[in-house]
This record gives C-alpha cells, sequence and structure tokens, in this order.
C-alpha cells in the first residue's frame, strides 16, 4: 500500500490529470465537491505513533472516515444524500491503518492490534454496521477489487514455540456464515463460554488437508511448521493471489484461485522448489525461510520468481525463475 | 751508511663531537631545511686545510640506505645546519648521523618517522564508532578512506581534512548497509604542510573487537503483559487451569482482558496470577480429556509463575525483545540469537536503549521490526502502547 491520497488511479499520469481537474473544477465553482477516488492510509511498515492519523476513502459515491476523536472510534459513512451514519469500532484497535470500499454497501477496515496482530473489520454501509471482524497474525491482504482478503490464521503473539502459517480466505461480499464454515455462526449465550474457535475466520486454503480444516497453529512438531516465506501478491484482476511458504526446508510457491461461482470454492495449487530450482539446496534445512525469496510477480499465466541462494557466510545469489501455472499441481493430489 | 731527514708536519686536525640535533625526529616524505646540528669540533669551510676538510655529513638508515643530505653549512666550530629528506618509503627506523672524516668522525642517532594510520580501538564499535591515530607532521590535514567488511559489502566512509593525532571517528549509521562485519582498513591521503605533496598512507587492516551484526533502521514496536485491574468494561466466564494437577477453576475475567491477553500471550489478572492462553502451552494435550464442555483456546488459561519467551528465559520488561526469525534457532538459524544484547542507536551513534533477545515474534516477518516487552501494564488500546522508536540497530559477538 501507499500513502496518500490518489493511490486507487490506475497510473500516476491519471491520478495527476485528475487532480488538476478537480483543483480546476474547485476553483472554477467552490460549492461543487470534488467527486475524485480520495485515499488516505498507512504505508505497509507503519509505526504505532500513539496518535491515530486521519484514515478515509473518499469516492463518487460514498465517504468512509475513521473518527478517533473520542475513546468510541466508528466509521462515519456518508453515502449520496443520506443521513450521516456511524460505524462503531471495537476499542481493542490500536490504530487503523487503511479503509477500502469492497462494493456499493460493503468496506473493509484494517487495524493494528497489539503485539503487531491486525484486525479485519467487514462494514456494512447501509445501514453502517460491523457486520463481522476477525483477527490475523500476518497480512492480511486484500485483493485490488477490495472483494477477497487472504490472511494468517491467528495465534498468540507471544509466549509459544513453532507457530505455524495458516493461510485463509474471507470473502467480503459473502455472510458471516459463508465465510465461518468450521464454526457455529452465532456467538456463544452471553453467560456461558464461548464455544467456537474465533480464529478460524474464512476458509482455509494452504496448507490444507483433508479432515485437517481446524488443526492446531502454535506448537507444532520440528520440521512439520508452515511458515510465510512472502508476500501476499495477487493479480491484476484480483482471480488468483500467489504466495511463497516453506516446511521442512522446502521452499514451495502456492497460488490460490478465487471461486468462479456463487457458493464455489477456492482452489490451491502448489509448486515445490525441488532438484536444481531448490534455492535452498546446499544449506540447512534450517536456513529456509522467507529471506530466501526476494518478489514473486505475475506474468499472465506463470509466476516468475526471484530467489536468493545463501550460502553460509558468502554473498548472495540471486536466481530467477519463470514457472507456468500448468506445472503446479492441485493441493491434496 | 747514509742518514736521510724528511720532514714531516704532525697535523691534529679537530675531532668532532655531537651534542644535540635538532629537530631529531624526522617524518619520512617531509624535508627539512634546518637541521641544527651542535657539537665540537666542526671545521669550518676558512679554517678547512687538505689536510682537515670541512666536516662531512652523511646520514644512514638503519637499513643501510642512505638519507639525502643537502646544503651543508658548516657555521662554526660548534654549529651544522644542513637539510635532510628522508623519502617517503622510508618505515619508522632509526638513522645514524656521522660527521667528521675518518678517522675523526663523530655519530649520533635521529629517528626517521613513517607517517602512520593506525584504528586503535574498536571497542565502541556497535555504536559505530572506531578511534583512529594518525601520525604526521603539525599542519598536515588529509582525507581519510575508512573501508569496513562485511560478509556481503563492503562499506567505504570518508572522513575529510583530519589533522594528526588521535581521533574518535562516526560511521554513518544512515549509509552502512546492514551486513555482519569483521575487518577494517584504509587510506590516509596525508598532505604535508611543507608543500611536499601528499602521501598515501595505508590504515593496515584490523580486526573488530567484536563482530558487528549491523541491522540499520529497525522499528521497535512494543508489548505488555496487560494488567486486568487496568481493564474497563465487563468480564466473561472463563476456565483457568493449573497444568501440574489438570484441574481447572472456572469464573469470570474482563473481557478486554482477555482478548489482550490472547493476543500479547500473557496477562496479570486479578484472581489468578499470571496467565497464558491455553493454545500456547502443553496443557491441552497434558490434560487431554480433563478439558470442561465449552472449554476453547479463546475461554481457557492456564497460570504460569513467570513470562518466557522461546529463549526460555523469563521475559524482563524494558529489557527483553522478541525478533524473526526464532532466536533459538530452533526453526532456522537466525541472524538474531538468544541473549544477543541490541544496542538500540540514534543517528548520532548515541546509544538510545539497550534490549537483550529473548523471544520470537512472528509478526516482525515484515523485517526490520522488533518487538520490545515493555513494563506498562496498560490494558486500554487506542495507541496506549505506541512505538519505542525506529532505531539503528546493531549488536555484536
Amino acid at each position: 500500500m501507499t500513502q496518500g491520497i490518489f493511490n486507487r488511479c490506475e497510473n500516476r499520469l491519471q491520478a495527476f490529470s485528475l487532480w488538476m481537474a478537480c483543483v480546476a473544477l474547485m476553483l472554477l465553482t467552490p460549492s461543487v465537491l470534488c467527486c475524485a477516488q480520495q485515499v488516505k492510509e498507512l504505508p505497509t511498515n507503519h509505526g504505532i505513533t500513539g496518535k491515530q492519523p486521519d484514515i478515509y476513502w473518499h469516492d463518487a459515491d460514498i465517504s468512509l472516515d475513521l473518527d478517533a476523536s473520542t475513546k468510541d472510534w466508528s466509521v462515519v459513512v456518508q453515502q449520496g444524500t443520506n443521513p450521516v451514519e456511524r460505524a462503531p469500532l471495537p476499542d481493542l484497535l490500536e490504530q487503523v491503518y487503511a479503509i477500502h470500499r469492497a462494493a456499493p454497501n460493503r468496506a473493509v477496515l484494517l487495524a493494528d492490534l497489539s503485539a503487531g496482530a491486525k484486525f479485519i473489520g467487514i462494514i456494512g454501509t447501509s445501514p453502517a454496521k460491523l457486520l463481522d471482524s476477525f483477527w490475523s497474525s500476518a497480512g492480511p491482504s486484500l485483493s485490488p477489487d477490495n472483494r477477497y482478503v487472504l490472511f494468517v490464521r491467528f495465534y498468540p503473539m507471544h509466549g509459544a514455540d513453532n507457530y505455524e502459517d495458516q493461510y485463509r480466505l474471507y470473502d467480503v461480499l459473502g455472510t458471516r456464515a459463508s465465510n465461518w464454515p468450521e464454526r457455529p455462526a452465532q456467538d456463544g449465550p452471553p453467560t456461558e463460554p464461548i464455544n467456537y474457535d474465533s480464529t478460524l475466520a474464512g476458509v482455509p486454503v494452504y496448507p490444507l488437508k483433508a479432515g485437517e480444516l481446524g488443526r492446531e497453529n502454535t506448537n507444532i512438531e520440528d520440521g512439520q511448521v508452515h511458515q510465510r516465506a512472502s508476500e501476499f501478491i495477487w493479480s491484476a484482476d484480483s482471480s488468483k493471489v500467489v504466495f511463497a511458504d516453506v516446511q521442512g526446508g522446502v521452499i514451495s510457491l502456492v497460488v490460490v484461485s478465487m471461486p468462479t461461482a456463487a457458493g464455489g470454492k477456492p482452489q490451491t495449487v502448489v509448486y515445490p522448489l525441488a532438484g536444481t530450482e531448490n534455492v535452498c539446496l546446499g544449506t540447512s534445512e534450517a536456513e529456509c525461510n522467507i529471506f530466501n525469496v526476494r518478489s514473486l510477480a505475475w506474468d499472465g499465466e506463470s509466476i516468475r520468481a526471484a530467489l536468493m541462494i545463501r550460502p553460509n557466510h558468502a554473498k548472495a545469489i540471486e536466481k530467477d525463475l519463470t514457472i507456468p501455472l500448468s506445472k503446479f499441481v492441485l493441493v491434496g493430489k | 751508511m747514509t742518514e736521510t731527514t724528511v720532514p714531516v708536519q704532525i697535523v691534529n686536525c679537530d675531532v668532532p663531537k655531537i651534542t644535540e640535533i635538532k629537530p631529531s625526529t624526522w617524518f619520512a616524505g617531509k624535508t627539512y631545511g634546518n637541521v641544527v646540528i651542535k657539537g665540537t669540533g666542526f671545521t669550518t669551510s676558512d679554517k678547512a686545510t687538505a689536510a682537515c676538510p670541512v666536516t662531512a655529513i652523511n646520514i644512514t638508515a638503519a637499513d643501510n640506505s642512505v638519507v639525502p643530505v643537502s646544503t651543508v653549512n658548516v657555521d662554526s666550530k660548534t654549529k651544522i645546519t644542513v637539510t635532510i629528506a628522508p623519502p617517503a618509503s622510508d618505515p619508522t627506523e632509526t638513522a645514524t648521523v656521522t660527521v667528521g672524516t675518518a678517522p675523526n668522525t663523530a655519530t649520533a642517532t635521529a629517528q626517521i618517522e613513517a607517517l602512520s594510520a593506525t584504528v586503535t580501538d574498536t571497542g565502541k564499535i556497535e555504536d559505530g564508532t572506531v578511534k583512529v591515530k594518525l601520525v604526521a607532521p603539525g599542519g598536515t590535514a588529509g582525507d581519510l578512506t575508512l573501508n569496513l567488511y562485511g560478509e556481503n559489502d563492503t562499506y567505504t566512509q570518508d572522513f575529510t581534512s583530519l589533522s594528526p593525532g588521535s581521533q574518535k571517528l562516526d560511521f554513518d549509521l544512515t549509509s552502512v548497509p546492514p551486513d555482519t562485519y569483521s575487518t577494517a582498513d584504509g587510506t590516509w591521503n596525508a598532505n604535508l604542510s611543507d608543500g611536499s605533496g601528499a602521501q598515501s598512507v595505508n590504515v593496515p587492516s584490523v580486526t573488530l573487537a567484536k563482530e558487528w551484526i549491523y541491522l540499520g533502521l529497525t522499528r521497535f514496536s512494543q508489548y505488555n503483559a496487560p494488567y486486568e485491574s487496568q481493564c474497563s468494561g465487563g468480564s466473561q466466564p472463563m476456565y483457568v487451569f493449573d497444568r501440574s494437577s489438570c484441574t481447572y477453576a472456572s469464573g469470570q475475567l474482563n473481557a478486554k482482558f482477555i482478548s489482550k491477553t490472547q493476543l500479547n500471550g500473557t496477562g496479570m489478572s486479578i484472581n489468578y496470577g499470571l496467565l497464558k492462553p491455553i493454545r500456547i502451552t502443553n496443557a491441552g494435550k497434558l490434560c487431554k480429556g480433563k478439558l470442561p464442555p465449552g472449554a476453547s483456546s479463546l475461554n481457557t488459561f492456564v497460570q504460569v509463575s513467570t513470562v518466557t519467551g522461546s529463549c526460555n528465559t523469563a521475559i524482563a520488561a524494558n529489557h527483553s525483545v522478541a525478533t524473526f526469525p526464532n532466536p533459538n534457532g530452533k526453526e532456522e538459524t537466525p541472524l538474531l540469537l538468544c541473549k544477543d544484547s541490541l544496542n538500540l542507536d540514534q543517528a548520532d551513534n548515541t546509544t538510545a536503549y539497550t534490549r537483550v533477545v529473548a523471544d520470537k515474534c512472528p509478526a516482525c516477518i515484515d523485517g526490520n521490526h522488533i518487538d520490545s516487552f515493555t513494563d506498562n501494564q496498560a490494558c486500554d488500546a487506542h495507541g496506549a502502547i505506541g512505538d519505542l522508536g525506529n532505531f539503528y540497530t546493531s549488536t555484536t559477538r
């Protein structure tokens, strides 16, 4: 993500042209509100300053503004000539860093919780309401069309051993029930302990095995731990996302395709970097991790991977691969 | 038998003696135009004869090379002035000054000093600071170039117009690339004030006192063990397990405290002491089958006596930090290891904080990010526990 306004435009030239047009329009007719899409959000590796910065999403139809002026934070929704509404936010948020509109009546709010965990809030805009929320230990990454959230299932951020990154996908336009298939959709009775695992938001996409949809993600056996080894990189049309995962000294590229029909499920294919493509070969199994993957990119129906071979105490060597999706194997087969 | 008489004139030449040479230390490469040799028995040109010539001067270095002398003036029986120009290539060595003509000679010693530049102290390399000693005649100045050799990169920095003497030099922490540095060397381009030109003075390679593992600018977020007493709002049901006996108590905990303890991994409750979420302990396995109905990973906690991290040591507030990859080396070989002491520097090479590695921070996979455990007991959010800040961070080993 980038900081500032106009970052949703196709390119800088378009953004600049839009900005110039807006300025001209406002000078000529000050009463006309410029309707360009304006977004204010924080950069990826933002810190937590203790003072909530302004965060908003403005487009032709709607304005979504974080209001952190009191202890009760909310998203202020102004849509057309409708009265202003507010969607209250939970008080666990340390800092909101982005609001994205996903559909005419749906938005996504991303925030920092404590200890590096992230909060994802699904906001209905008419009426304004927090429809669902969940935590993530890493990511989360929004598809370019803001419909899907790929994230790492939550685990407590300190005090455990052998944390496993389990990747899950949330459909922002889905319902709470459709996004929580492995647990009751209703909260527990107010006087009783909650009897579901709220870390199981979304559907699992990797490393999924039949019957293991809800397996633990902490204190995993040595050598069995899956760990994220790259950012999540979406295709421009939001239909697919690729990332790298490492387990037991082997890096795999993982591609998740979004459902193509209502009610459909995402499909996951995987490509282990083996043989001559194994950039971890020659180093200990333990030294194979995110630092072996410099970048991933989409190239049509192929993945371009800039990888790093990191011999012990020697200069790293770059290795570039282009892998067609046809070489990926469906997970579980 | 005839007898022949030959007249013989007995000539007693003065026997020279040197009492002082001023200056007696000569820097290699510098021309000294007025070296004064004091003593007795020098023969001036007006007193010189074929038998007792003008007092001559020869200077030889310890390696038997000749040190060039010129413009010799025997001013009096007690004073000679001479121009001496030890070559720039001369090492530091003793020179022997000989005056007179055999058998009437005298000797004294002088010192030739090579210009030098030496890294003398790397004990504060964690601040990006070294000390150097520059030896040269007064008035000399020149740029010093120092090289830091890392496993992947060589970092070079110029320090301009340095004069002789001991100098504390700060590497520009904003420019040094992250790497593991172990040696340094360099060159001092010394310009002597007498106009004799610049000398390229080699700074011998030195092994740093400690290997310097420089991480560059690093964000230090903070986390805490929230105190239930600081939490506002209502409570919710929960279970607290004693894993030594696999028994549990059911009760209430503040709802916000429950959430914060789930997030941070540890919390200090009012009635049950220090608690950890069951999912990050082995209690679930130890006490399998003994968990009550309704107990879940989000509402069940385990009593613990201390906050420990993946390094299996107690976490101390404002002291311990969590890093990625796991510093215990269990999952991979990390750059930072358990018990490494981190130096958190400002851009001006001063230490703002020190911290010790004690835990894993999975969220720190986002790069240049370390999580620091604070004594802040806050339960509230909204930036109640902001970042410690961004610091130029390193450790030595």
